[in-house]
């Protein structure tokens, strides 16, 4: 591509969601994301669908915002939300008065919400303390943050949007006119690029400051990381959340089959090279434990951890990273910086995603003078969703086949249709998450307009190795998968796998306790010394890898 | 509650546990071996890699790798290579890891220089791909300088097995079904072509004695080598297998499924313990418990701080003796990832039982 109008940095759901917005009002664009979808906060967050609950007593503006997000997007983005609903639990030796004040903030707010006597609440939720004294329902969900991007990009590309992934931005271009072009390298192939265009938007999260210093303007971001954990399976069926002032470890989403427990807050220098100590895994459980008394003794997945990104307006005082605004803000650089042609993004939330979007948008397609109005918050982004009864097709198991359903809405028939001329492609691949070969092969596919480039990306199509097994029999598979599929010669087949099981060890070496550990072992076992062989005829640690 | 007496027993079924309970069997002491399932090695390969092994006792490690041979000889599932001269084997990536001993089947599968070897997929076995594995396994070759030839070819089982094919269902007919052996054979053999040796996932059988294997490859008329497959390694489960096997057959009483409850121990003496039976608990008395249970030993002792004395006895972190006819078969944390590990521990908790009976009696 020689030229588009809009390139937007950053393949999270804000820039996804700007993509499905420019193309729906018919503006050609181009995303850029440097790693693969959801690569930044997005991706490593709760996956919850804030009511505006949390922010109710704090942040009134935040909360109506969130509230109003959050019933839009249930409606347009059905098949990517699950309407668990949420508690705000007060325990035993929590401030009385916060829950009488959340109480009245929610009626403000106009959260609908109702009061649970002790009892109640543990009819609803056995697992939870019996130091529980009471709780508020609420309308928080579970979002599933890779399959909501996913749903932007595919609504876009079906207007006319374009995106590409591993796509690094490396400079701007610069006219008297302002910004007319990017540079951007593709971090796989070493390939470079260039496209010209009449406006940047910078939203690319935690890099922001970084992209909009190659336009040579300063965006305080402040990074602010917080480290959540995975805990094999699904704790409680509603967001559990704790009533009192947000602090660390006091929200327990149910997301799929397993739970998410988070988050810290600690202020990081930026998005990359992030660990996780032990101290904070174990706070986390421990502050967790007192709402739901058996996250003592469980079996964690992996722990991972993502930055907030938040916008210090150059007023702000330096205070912590909860304090400040959860607020978005829209940055013009033609007022700000007289930089025209370009725009930012920053702050703000997923559950205001499409908002933000909104804003930019809205934005953009004035500088253009492109008439017309947003029409993200009533266009589904899956059209037939609501109205797809599917027909079981009886050539998976029940739950193979209603998750398959569930993952790919419509498209799910092509799948059913390539099943029954090849019945092979039947075979579950990841059996922690029920995985078809059929999806593993789309994945890979040239067909496929959201085509995977690494085992990983398959995984946040599909949630291949997202399971207790973290990949260590799936992972080979889709590794072979790849090759066969042409896209990688056996070497470098070799090297995604290797990268493959790095990522997905990493995250299960911060937890390496009871159960898992075991599992830990095994892929050990199984791979470490297959995989280090050649590298350690060469004199390197077998444990490289990690 | 059930009581049973013996001289010896054994908590764990890994290596270590298996070679223990051999060495107790063969100094003629009544032996029973309890664990809840295999250890380890079977997720493995079913080699012994060489990988860490240099930073052992060497003496220690050679008697207990002649030990192994001998009880692998008898269990008819003889092993190759020994501890100078480590061999050159190909792992599920296709790449060459250096081995201390292997089945020989597996180490048929070494790279020599001058052979053409067929890589040999079966059809509708998904979690091996002959033309990676052949392309991977050229370009290490040709790393180390060794001038083989690797071609790809791929043979189909006509009887209908089911989808997706695995080494489990292959490896069951093979057990099972002379038929289907036959059927194989004859089918390696159409596609060897010029080549001299046959390289195939690792699917013969779970139960095969090196002896019918020996046969198989006669019928095939090629040199055959298996491959490392994922989990479960049907290479390892035959060792395990044939391992166990032939314990039985020495008399060793196997408590197969078994959790252990607890141990019995008073006055720093362990008097035996208790384990879970279908429907009611069931007591062993020992006069000796060897405990090779991995990282589960812990558990067992009732801490997860504890070490080990001169005789391999039980010691808290203070100190104090736990018991001092319980011997551990255990790997020390630097030695964790050394696969031999396993077998020196269990050799060498084996090899103190006569020293700590005289002690006792006195």
């Amino acid at each position: 591509m020689e030229s588009t109008q809009v390139v937007i940095i950053g393949g999270g759901a804000t820039g996804a969601g700007i993509l499905w917005d420019l193309s729906l009002r018919g503006i050609p664009a181009l995303l850029l994301e440097q790693g693969d979808i959801a690569n930044g906060a997005t991706g490593r967050c709760h996956g919850l669908l804030h009511s505006g609950g949390r922010y109710a007593v704090k942040d009134a503006h935040a909360a109506a915002e969130c509230l109003k997000e959050n019933l839009t997007l249930k409606r347009i983005a059905a098949h990517c939300v699950e309407d668990v609903g949420g508690l705000f639990v007060q325990c035993a030796q929590d401030d009385a008065a916060f829950f009488d004040q959340w109480d009245r903030a929610a009626d403000a707010t106009g959260i609908e919400h109702k009061f649970l006597t002790a009892d109640e609440t543990h009819a609803l939720e056995p697992n939870l303390s019996d130091d529980v004294v009471g709780a508020f329902t609420c309308p928080d969900a579970h979002v599933d943050v890779f399959r909501l991007v996913l749903a932007n990009l595919e609504a876009a590309v079906a207007r006319g949007g374009h995106y590409a992934t591993y796509s690094k931005v490396t400079a701007l271009d610069r006219s008297d006119k302002g910004i007319c072009g990017v540079h951007f390298t593709n971090t796989r192939s070493g390939e470079e690029h260039h496209v010209r265009c009449e406006v940047v938007v910078n939203a690319s999260g935690g890099w922001a400051e970084a992209t909009a210093a190659l336009a040579g303007i300063h965006v305080p971001v402040r990074c602010d990381k917080g480290a959540l954990l995975v805990i094999n399976h699904r704790l409680a069926s509603h967001v559990i959340n704790r009533c009192r002032k947000p602090g660390d470890g006091d929200i327990l989403v149910p997301a799929g089959p397993v739970s998410i427990l988070g988050t810290s807050s600690m202020q990081v220098p930026g998005p990359e090279g992030l660990t996780i100590a032990n101290e904070e895994i174990a706070a986390l459980l421990r502050v967790g434990a007192e709402m739901v008394p058996e996250l003592a003794d469980v079996r964690l997945l992996r722990a991972f951890c993502g930055v907030r990104p938040l916008y210090v307006p150059p007023t702000a005082t330096g205070s912590g990273g909860r304090e400040i605004s959860r607020g978005y803000a829209l940055i013009d650089h033609e007022n700000n910086d007289g930089v025209r042609g370009f725009v930012s993004i920053v702050g703000g939330k997923l559950t205001t995603y499409r908002r933000m979007a909104e804003a930019v948008s809205d934005c953009v397609a004035a500088k253009l003078g492109v008439q017309g109005e947003c029409k993200t918050a009533t266009t589904l982004l899956r059209p037939n969703a609501s109205t797809h009864h599917h027909k079981r097709a009886d050539l998976l198991p029940w739950a193979a086949e209603e998750k398959l359903v569930n993952r790919l809405g419509p498209n799910a028939d092509q799948i059913f249709a390539d099943i029954k001329r090849r019945p092979e492609l039947a075979e579950i691949v990841c059996e922690c998450e029920l995985v078809t070969r059929a999806e593993l092969e789309y994945s890979f596919s040239q067909d496929n307009p959201l085509s995977a480039q690494t085992i990983n990306d398959v995984g946040r199509r599909t949630r291949l190795g997202f399971g207790p097994c973290q990949g260590t029999y799936c992972g080979y598979k889709a590794m072979l998968a790849g090759y066969q599929s042409g896209k990688w010669s056996a070497e470098q087949a070799a090297r995604e796998f290797a990268t493959y099981l790095a990522e997905r060890w990493k995250g299960q070496a911060f937890v390496q306790q009871g159960k898992q550990a075991e599992q830990f072992d095994i892929g050990h076992e199984l791979y470490a010394t297959a995989i280090a062989s050649t590298e350690k005829q060469g004199g390197k640690d077998a444990n490289s890898i990690l | 509650m059930p009581i049973q007496s013996f001289d010896v027993v054994v908590v764990g079924a890994g290596i270590a546990g298996l070679t223990a309970a051999a060495m107790a069997r063969q100094q003629g002491f009544d032996t029973a071996l309890v664990a809840t399932g295999p250890g380890r090695f079977i997720y493995g390969a079913g080699w012994f890699s060489a990988d860490g092994n240099k930073d052992m006792d060497p003496e220690a490690l050679e008697k207990a790798i002649g030990l192994f041979r001998q009880m692998t000889d008898e269990a008819d599932c003889a092993f190759a290579g020994n501890l100078r001269e480590p061999q050159l084997l190909p792992t599920l990536m296709g790449d060459f890891l250096p081995v201390t001993l292997a089945p020989f089947t597996l180490w048929n599968a070494a790279p020599s220089a001058g052979a053409r070897i067929a890589m040999v997929g079966i059809e509708g076995l998904t979690g091996f791909d002959e033309n990676f594995m052949a392309e991977r396994m050229q370009a290490a070759a040709s790393g180390l300088g060794i001038s083989c030839v690797y071609k790809a070819r791929r043979i189909n089982i006509s009887r209908d097995l089911g989808l997706p094919l695995t080494p489990t269902r292959l490896a069951n007919c093979f057990d099972n079904d002379a038929a289907f052996r036959a059927e194989l054979a004859a089918s390696l053999s159409a596609v060897a072509g010029d080549c001299d040796r046959i390289l195939l996932p690792s699917v013969l059988g779970f139960q095969s004695s090196g002896t019918q294997l020996a046969q198989f490859i006669a019928a095939v008329g090629t040199q055959v080598g298996e491959l490392a497959t994922l989990p479960p390694s049907v290479a390892a489960m035959r060792v395990q297998n044939r391992l166990e096997h032939h314990l039985r057959n020495q008399g060793v009483e196997f408590y197969r499924g078994f959790p252990v409850r607890r141990l019995l121990i008073e006055n720093r003496r362990c008097t035996g313990l208790e384990i879970d039976g279908p429907g009611h608990g069931t007591t062993l008395h020992a006069q000796r418990l060897i405990l090779a249970a991995g990282s589960a030993n812990g558990a067992l002792l009732g801490t997860a701080e504890f070490q080990t004395d001169e005789a391999l006895h039980p010691v808290t972190s203070n100190g104090a003796l736990v018991a001092n006819n319980v011997t551990l078969a255990t790997t020390t944390a630097a030695a964790q990832h050394c696969s031999l590990a396993p077998l020196l521990a269990g050799f060498l908790a084996g090899s103190r039982m006569e020293r700590t009976e005289e002690s006792y009696a006195a």
